[in-house]
């Protein structure tokens, strides 16, 4: 037991540590991040689409991901868009024409309600590609409102059109270019027909939903509880929706996918859980008197585990009633 | 000499100004029916294109059918039938967005006011400095 105790206190310590370093060094450490999520976002891009040359090139790569390092993080949703772009392009102008317009649809209706999670739209159709996307509604569950579930519908349709687009690519250039019409009507059809894209909405929806309201709940341990529930329910509503529409998906592959993402989820729960990231503040500003310059650093503190005296023979007689 | 307490309420003030505070004063110095009305004028607006290029993708999709038929077809009955989709999604989507803006618009306000009770607090460890100075 003790020793469990101090490998969580030991634990701790390097969380603390570890957001101390953030924190001094998050001028850093930001564009550090956006970067490397540039670079993962656009090569699995190009590995996944891989059609249009230009952006296949690591130069272009290179410097798109640098430039979405100095951007806010949707800047790397908006690039990962112009990259898809690029490649629908590349395949025919009506993969072009069906994938523009879905983004532009996600963009004008729903981008004002999605604004501060623009970064899931980028996210979830990398972690589908890694058979891991369970991980993204609970996640969302954990930290975020109810009102995620419209980023999280949003990032699975983005998904579907990407997928359906690039699983008819090879059909579509074999086509002629007099059938324009027969061709989106191929990739429009497919898209519209897949009963999963409904299906995973409907289950990472209500995943969401379900750890959001378990985690709100006053229990012990209601994170992981939440985590539980919500790893619970996507999988019941996945398998029972695999019955019914008879979608031959790979059960084995959904349960290693669930298994792997909640270990993920476990590991973000010790560096989300209880933490606060807020910014190291510069700022500058005058009175009467001085100019000011002042660098505000959050503070920290590890709360030391309070010791537990039990006294066995120190009870006052005078308690006794006799 | 320096007070400590000043600077704390100042330091806060500064950051919020320069970050969240940008956006919330922008929304704040709406009335709250003027911010309501002009939100759900964008969403109106936003809706009807997002409609429209819908209709253009699926008279696109349905090309030949629809071209075949057109004279067959009961045109002031299929204008309807778009009219109603219309007027079923705006509706919803024109709900959702006021929920949206009228949650957003009052969780700024109650944010604005703590901003303005930091302001009082410095206006009053002014006036207290300023009397300290005439004595």
């Amino acid at each position: 037991m003790r020793t469990r105790g101090n490998n969580m206190v030991k634990l701790l310590l390097i969380k603390e540590r570890m957001v101390e370093l953030y924190n001094k060094n998050e001028v850093y450490i930001t564009p550090a991040i956006k970067l490397m999520l540039a670079l993962i976002t656009l090569g699995m891009i190009n590995t996944g689409l891989g059609y249009f040359a230009l952006f296949n090139n690591i130069l272009i790569v290179l410097a798109a991901a640098l430039m979405c390092s100095f951007l806010p993080y949707s800047g790397i949703l908006y690039v990962g868009m112009l990259f898809c772009m690029g490649h629908f392009y590349a395949i025919g102008v009506e993969a072009l024409l069906v994938g523009a317009v879905a983004f532009f649809l996600i963009y004008i209706l729903f981008i004002k309600f999605i604004a501060k999670e623009a970064l899931v739209l980028a996210v979830l159709p990398l972690l589908f590609a890694l058979k891991i996307p369970y991980v993204i509604p609970v996640l969302m569950g954990l930290i975020a409102t109810p009102v995620s579930v419209v980023s999280l519908s949003c990032g699975v349709v983005a998904y579907y059109v990407i997928y359906h687009i690039d699983q008819n690519a090879a059909t579509l250039s074999t086509m002629s270019a007099d059938s324009a019409i027969q061709k989106l009507r191929i990739i429009i059809d497919a898209i519209l027909n897949d009963k999963s894209l409904i299906l995973t909405i409907i289950a990472f929806g209500l995943t969401m939903l379900v750890v959001y309201m378990v985690r709100r709940m006053q229990i012990e341990h209601a994170w992981t509880v939440g985590m539980i529930s919500g790893y619970i329910t996507s999988l019941i509503i996945l398998l029972i929706g695999d019955l019914l529409f008879d979608l031959e998906q790979s059960i084995l592959g959904m349960f290693v996918g669930i298994i792997v993402s909640f270990g993920i989820t476990k590991v973000l729960e010790f560096f989300l859980f209880n933490v606060d990231y807020s910014r190291v503040e510069s700022v500058q500003f005058e009175d009467d008197e001085y100019y000011y310059y002042v660098k505000a650093v959050p503070k920290i503190s590890l709360s030391t585990p309070q010791k537990k005296v039990k006294k066995i023979n120190a009870q006052d007689k005078k308690t006794y009633p006799y | 000499m320096l007070n400590e307490e000043k600077i704390r309420i100042i330091t806060k003030m500064v950051s919020y100004e320069q970050n969240i505070g940008k956006k919330n004063f922008a929304i704040g110095n709406y009335f709250k029916s003027d911010y309501i009305v002009w939100q759900m004028t964008k969403s109106f607006i936003s809706v009807t294109i997002a409609y429209v290029v819908c209709l253009g993708v699926y008279f696109l999709y349905d090309f030949e059918v629809l071209i075949q038929d057109i004279y067959q077809m009961d045109l002031v009955q299929f204008a309807r039938d778009i009219l109603w989709k219309y007027i079923v999604c705006a509706s919803i989507y024109m709900l959702l967005s006021y929920l949206l803006h009228i949650t957003r618009y009052q969780k700024v306000r109650n944010s604005l006011k703590s901003y303005y009770r930091s302001l009082n607090e410095l206006i009053k460890i002014y006036k207290k400095e300023r009397m300290e100075r005439i004595r």
